[in-house]
């Protein structure tokens, strides 16, 4: 999966003067095309993106919760950090679990010693 | 995005593949060993029971400690009571490699064992760091709720540290000797020491209390590290450093014992007035018939004084003194124990220091000497020493043997010598002390050690690569390698060079050292590199004199402790990693040109040999393989220049072995891990050549290898035929073929000639699966490997001396070895037909049962096959030879030697040279093509092979010129018999290359077989007929692999039985019809064969000391795996008669003459083992020895110690061929 992202990510990045209509002289059919099959692509690559972070996001959700009941983690703390894990994931194509538990860890540990 | 759906494809592929391998892992057995996880107290250490029986019952205590520190929670438990847990903490940061547990179970079990509510929670771990996120929070949650924690400062970490912020005074109380240990003496009052020591702090519900950080030293954590460099180590510090660190754990759990000690300063006392030392104690009420003993011990733990007093206490403070008997000056730990209803209540020490007011001023004493030097000394004294005083000085050594002792009058200076003695140990003790009308005034010691006490040449070695993470400061150190001993072991072998701590020779082990690697370091390749050159050069003088330094340095450092072993390191190289057609620098050229003038004499005959026209040999530059391909005129300088680099190899471990020798005279030399079945042109690995050029080697298993060098080897090497140890493929707990192999390697090695076993290795940390530690953390063996120090135990008592005393028969049989021919082949494209002919020849010879020694051509040049009887020789693609090498290979034939080759043999001389026709051609009656030849793969059929052999490289192009073909593969003949003079010439063009081809050396099978073997087994047996060749030793039922090794001492002829574990439970299997899915729980039932020996002797079945007849075969009981050791005599042994004095002096030697009796005739050469049994019924190790009989006789000395119990004393002399034994018994008697 983070694979696949980050194959996204860099075709869409290196297409990037085209999306942003920097191409040099007038617009061939080939070029049209191509722009449309980026856009295609791009929409296919957001639905992806949404449909697996809708996966993503109830596992992830699951862990924030069980950091809210059982180590009285404050909702909106966890909020947050799940809020940072769909930026994160947007950027990178992944979200690491045991980045949210390190997170929400840090914050009881904190609290803890506090 | 069109790879879109293969992308999905893979992925869920992935997916797939990794669920499966999870369920894979939930099925998998638990292979490592539990004790890598939890210590077990198997090994018990020399230690004071402070808190044992503790009132209030067994302090429950969590460990969660950093794995290579575990023994230090066995030692707290050999002190105190405890019932306790332990979560181990990895060391490195790969974590644990433990299926099927994962991060999961691991989190899992720390959670439970928190929640079970330990009275004090210890976290020793060199950083909190080391602990996960998830660790700490966990730990500091369940302390933060009230459980009190115990940890180490250094290291605290941000989130500890912030938890600790809210100090408080420690309020710990308790009596410890402060000053008379050495990580605290700076402390001028217990307050101090309290306050400097430990800082405690509350959090939450709970406390922590954290050691303020000191110098520890691996395996301890808890405790400071020895500060002396001394000989004479005071042991005892180390039980004072726990019990203070046990009264912290009480203190911070909480413990309220009914009974008190009071702290207190040292105690100064004159023995000069009637000494008595108080201790106080606090009740919080009153304690009806307390006991309180006081234990009077030295550093050293030696006890001078016990007592004991039974009073009731009343509340508040009490008072006890306890009148003491003149003790000698010097300091004392008085250990205190109250026992209140028989457990104790609490434990102190307090440091006591006598004082006298004369006494020993100065004893100066020898650092080193030699084992047969006088010890000399001197003596100063202080003080008014009344008339008529004495000195006594007395020799003690680590056995705690006093070996020699003197007394003089006293006077103000006073010189003395101590009488001869012959040392066992090569740290010695003295102890000086002044007596005065019968009493110890004062005492001194002093240590050294002996430079010249090396290990027997003969006698059979276990070494272990030990103590990995051992620091030499720890006082672990010596009780670890002294658990090691009691193993086996005798010999360590280390990179750790040290010269502050020899806890090896204080463990009365033996220490070879690693002393350097020779190994090229292609990580210093740069574009500066000249191309083709070595890094280092060895030729280099620059490099040449750095390895001398080091060198020498290293042995002055190990000298004075008696080491004369040295290895030159493991898995050394002249080549390795990026590095090819090495060496052509400077030097290395010089060196060639030399090494081509003395070759060849001149420049012309040189020319003649190459084709060239050179003007000096000074014109001539090496050329690389690929370079010499290409010009078929660099044909022989390319071999050349490898036969020089084969030297080159050669003389640096030569050019060490000197460097060393300067400074230990005779030291033997070598390296291991290096000679292996790789036969590469390009390595340099001659292994005649570099197996003369020292006596030190240890290989890797392999099918061989380890023969060449056993069969190369100096005499008097020290020998081992491959690592073994703690290796993935047997390293399993509760895995059958684990144990198996360990049953069963030691012997495989021991049969082939070895005289040692190489253990890899013990380190305090181990990672679970995969290659690791054959031992705990804890000190104690893993199961799976416990077996192979049972059968070494075994092994040296006489059964190993009496295979090293022998000779590893050739049955005739000679195998010739040639690296010219290896160089040869490469240059011609097959070095994989060279390399796997030789792994497969020697397995043949084995599962034929053919004995035979492995030769060099210059060997043969020598006339090996007429001085040792050899019968046979086989060439194994010797396509290179010697015009000398051939003629007497000629010569053997003719005067009636059988000569068996594969193809094309000796068409080259040793340069690599196409003779016109080939050099052996006429003895085997061909005519080969003298020329490159590229070998075609081909079945040979018909004359004496019923079924075909198995495809197989024949060179197409050979013709008969008088010989018989009596084999063809397609039109060439395959199998040519020819009469030479009166011997027999038999080749067959064709290569046994198929049948072994494994060189996975570290595998329980070293040596696996393709299913055509049994068709490769059965053409080579047939060649053997045609040849004359017959099995000494025959087996009923044949089993596959079973394997016979002969040796023979004098009139005794040994036959080891042998069959690998894993061999014997396919052939099990296979006849029980087993399903393959159950073949890993099998194991395969002892199978009943009998083996004929050939001829009729006295048989006995050596292990089980068992008499079996006059018999030419004897039916036997053979458990997979297992080993087996018949000797054959020419008469039974009725008796072994003892001859022992029925009294002696302790100190003097007892000599006992011992007689292998045979029932007819003269008995021949034998081996003799000696146990001793002192009064208690108890061996005595260290005066356990084997001995060579020559004519069955021996005289064996016991240097019996002074301080030897008087008594009844037993002894036991066992004849190691045939098990018949003696004993004697002896009246010891005290010292006059």
């Amino acid at each position: 999966m983070k694979t696949t992202g980050k194959i996204l990510a860099i075709l869409l990045l290196s297409m990037s003067p085209l999306l942003a209509g920097e191409s040099k002289g007038a617009d061939s059919a080939e070029e049209q095309a191509l722009r449309r099959r980026i856009a295609a692509g791009q929409a296919r690559y957001e639905a992806l993106l949404a449909t697996r972070w809708g996966r993503q996001e109830a596992r992830l959700k699951k862990v924030a919760d069980r950091w809210v009941t059982e180590e009285n983690v404050p909702r909106a703390v966890a909020d947050a950090a799940l809020k940072r894990m769909q930026t994160r994931f947007r950027q990178k194509g992944s979200a690491d679990q045991s980045k949210l538990e390190k997170e929400l860890l840090q914050w009881a540990l904190n609290k803890l010693v506090e | 995005m069109a790879h879109f759906p293969r992308l999905v494809r893979f992925l869920a592929v992935l997916v797939i593949a990794g669920v499966a391998r999870m369920r894979a892992a939930d099925e998998a057995p638990r292979q490592f060993d539990p004790r890598t996880l939890f210590p077990s107290e198997e090994v018990v250490t020399p230690h004071v029971s402070w808190f044992k029986p503790a009132e209030g019952g067994a302090l429950q205590v969590l460990f969660i400690i950093t794995q290579s520190r575990m023994r230090e929670v066995v030692e707290l438990a050999q002190r105190m009571d405890m019932d306790y847990s332990v979560f181990a903490v990895p060391d490195s940061p790969g974590g644990f490699n433990m299926p099927p547990l994962t991060k999961n179970d691991f989190r899992r079990d720390l959670a439970t064992k928190l929640a079970a509510n330990p009275q004090l929670v210890v976290v020793a771990v060199q950083r909190w760091a080391d602990l996960s996120l998830f660790q700490r929070y966990r730990i500091l949650g369940t302390i933060k709720k009230g459980v009190p924690l115990l940890t180490l400062e250094a290291g605290s970490g941000t989130y500890l540290k912030r938890a600790a912020k809210r100090t408080r005074p420690v309020t710990l109380r308790a009596l410890l000797p402060v000053g008379g240990l050495p990580a605290y003496s700076e402390y001028s009052s217990y307050q101090d020491f309290v306050a400097g020591t430990v800082e405690a702090s509350t959090f939450g519900a709970g406390t922590i209390h954290r050691l303020r950080p000191f110098a520890a030293a691996r395996p301890q954590i808890l405790t400071p590290g020895r500060l002396d460099d001394s000989l004479d180590p005071a042991a005892g510090e180390y039980d004072r450093y726990l019990l203070h660190v046990i009264q912290l754990m009480r203190h911070a759990a909480g413990v309220r014992p009914s009974c008190r000690l009071v702290p207190a300063e040292s105690a100064t006392l004159s023995r000069d007035t009637p000494m008595a030392l108080s201790v106080s104690l606090e009740t919080q009420g009153i304690v009806k018939a307390a006991v309180i003993e006081l234990s009077l011990r030295t550093p050293r733990n030696a006890m001078e004084h016990w007592t004991q007093v039974t009073k009731s206490l009343p509340a508040g403070r009490s008072d006890i003194s306890f009148p003491l008997p003149p003790m000698s000056a010097g300091t004392y730990f008085a250990d205190v124990r109250v026992l209140v209803k028989g457990k104790v209540a609490d434990a102190g020490s307090r440091h006591v220091i006598v004082t006298s007011s004369c006494g020993i001023a100065s004893f100066e004493a020898p650092k080193e000497l030699g084992a047969s030097e006088t010890v000399a000394g001197r003596v100063v004294l202080r003080g008014d020493v009344p008339t008529g005083a004495r000195l006594r000085i007395s020799q003690v050594d680590t056995f705690g043997r006093y070996t020699a002792r003197t007394e003089l009058p006293a006077t103000a200076e006073t010189s003395f010598r101590l009488p001869a003695y012959e040392p066992l140990t090569i740290v010695q003790r003295l102890v000086c002390e002044l007596v005065v009308d019968g009493q110890v005034v004062d005492m001194a010691r002093a240590a050294f050690s002996l430079r010249d006490l090396h290990p027997d040449r003969h006698a059979f070695r276990y070494v272990l690569w030990g103590l990995a993470h051992m620091s030499s400061r720890s006082y672990l150190a010596v009780p670890a390698y002294e658990t090691f001993r009691e193993y086996g072991f005798d010999t360590n072998y280390a990179s750790n060079i040290s010269d502050v701590c020899p806890a090896i020779p204080l463990a009365n082990m033996r220490h070879i050292p690693y002393a350097t690697r020779l190994h090229p370091n292609d990580g210093k390749i740069t574009a500066d590199t000249p191309p083709n050159t070595r890094i280092p050069c060895l030729t280099s003088p620059e490099y040449r004199s750095y390895l001398a330094a080091l060198l020498t340095k290293r042995a002055k450092i190990v000298r004075p402790y008696s080491v004369n072993e040295f290895s030159m390191g493991d898995e050394c190289h002249f080549r390795f990693g990026k590095f090819g057609d090495i060496c052509h620098s400077p030097t290395c050229v010089a060196a060639f040109h030399t090494f081509l003038e003395q070759e060849y004499g001149t420049i012309v005959k040189l020319n003649a040999e190459y084709g060239a026209s050179y003007k000096s040999f000074d014109d001539i530059e090496p050329a690389t393989l690929d370079e010499a391909r290409e010009d078929p005129a660099l044909r022989c300088l390319w071999i050349d220049f490898r036969r020089r680099m084969d030297r080159n190899w050669v003389e640096i471990q030569e050019f060490c072995r000197t460097t060393l020798q300067a400074v230990v005279p005779n030291a033997r030399t070598g390296y291991e891990g290096t000679d292996y079945d790789t036969h590469a042109t390009l390595n340099a690995f001659d292994l005649y050549r570099i197996n003369q050029s020292f006596d030190l080697n240890n290989t890797y298993d392999g099918a061989f290898s380890p023969y060449a060098v056993v069969d190369f080897a100096q005499p008097d090497a020290l020998l081992g035929c491959g690592w073994v140890g703690s290796y993935a493929d047997y390293k399993k707990y509760g895995h059958w073929p684990s144990q198996a192999y360990n049953w069963y390697i030691n012997w495989r090695h021991l049969f082939r000639g070895a005289n040692s076993v190489w253990v890899w290795y013990a380190a305090m940390t181990d990672r679970g699966i995969g290659h690791g530690s054959v031992s705990a953390p804890d000190f104690s063996l893993f199961q799976c490997f416990a077996p192979n120090a049972t059968e070494v135990r075994e092994m040296k008592q006489g059964l190993a001396r009496l295979f090293i005393a022998a000779e590893r028969e050739h049955g005739g049989t000679a195998v010739l070895y040639s690296i010219e021919s290896l160089h040869v082949a490469s240059f011609e494209g097959a070095h994989g037909h060279f390399s796997n002919n030789l792994r497969s020849i020697i397995p043949l010879l084995e599962d034929t049962r053919q004995p035979f020694r492995i030769v060099a051509p210059e060997q043969i040049e020598k006339g090996i096959l007429a001085k040792g009887h050899f019968q046979y020789l086989i060439l194994p693609f010797v396509q290179a030879l010697s015009g000398a090498a051939a003629d007497r290979i000629r010569e053997f034939v003719q005067q009636g030697g059988t000569l068996v080759a594969d193809v094309r043999p000796a068409l080259c001389d040793e340069h690599g040279k196409y003779r016109e026709a080939g050099a052996l051609d006429e003895v085997f009656g061909v005519s080969h093509t003298c020329a490159p030849v590229k070998l075609e793969k081909r079945t040979v059929k018909g004359g004496p092979f019923a079924g075909e052999v198995p495809a197989t490289p024949v060179d197409a192009t050979l013709k008969l010129a008088g010989g018989q073909a009596l084999a063809q593969a397609g039109d060439a003949p395959a199998l040519v018999a020819h009469d030479f003079g009166k011997g027999t010439a038999v080749l067959m063009n064709f290569l046994l290359c198929g049948y072994n081809r494994k060189q996975s050396v570290l595998s329980i099978e070293v040596e696996t077989y393709p299913e055509e073997a049994p068709a490769w087994l059965a053409a080579f047996a047939r060649v053997q007929e045609q040849a004359g060749m017959a099995p000494g030793v025959t087996f009923e039922p044949d089993l596959p692999h079973l394997r016979a090794y002969r040796h023979r001492l004098g009139v005794c002829h040994l036959v080891g039985v042998l069959q690998n574990p894993l061999r014997a439970r396919a052939q099990a299997a296979r006849e029980q019809d087993v399903p393959d899915e159950e073949l890993e729980a099998f194991i395969p039932p002892p199978r009943s064969i009998r083996v004929g020996f050939g001829a009729k002797a006295h048989v006995y079945d050596s292990r089980e000391g068992r008499y079996l007849g006059f018999v030419d075969s004897a039916q036997t009981e053979l458990g997979p795996g297992r080993a087996k050791v018949f000797a054959l005599l020419p008469y039974r042994v009725k008796a072994v008669a003892l001859r022992c004095p029925q009294r002696i002096r302790a100190g003097e030697v007892l000599e006992v003459t011992a007689e292998v009796i045979p029932e007819r005739g003269k008995a021949g050469q034998h081996v003799l083992h000696l146990d001793v049994f002192g009064p208690n019924g108890r061996a005595l190790s260290h005066y356990a020895k084997n001995v060579d009989a020559l004519d069955g006789r021996a005289v064996l000395r016991v240097p019996l110690a002074l301080n030897n119990s008087p008594g009844n004393w037993r002894i036991r002399v066992r004849d190691a061929a045939t098990g018949v034994s003696a004993e004697a018994t002896f009246k010891l008697g005290s010292l006059k």
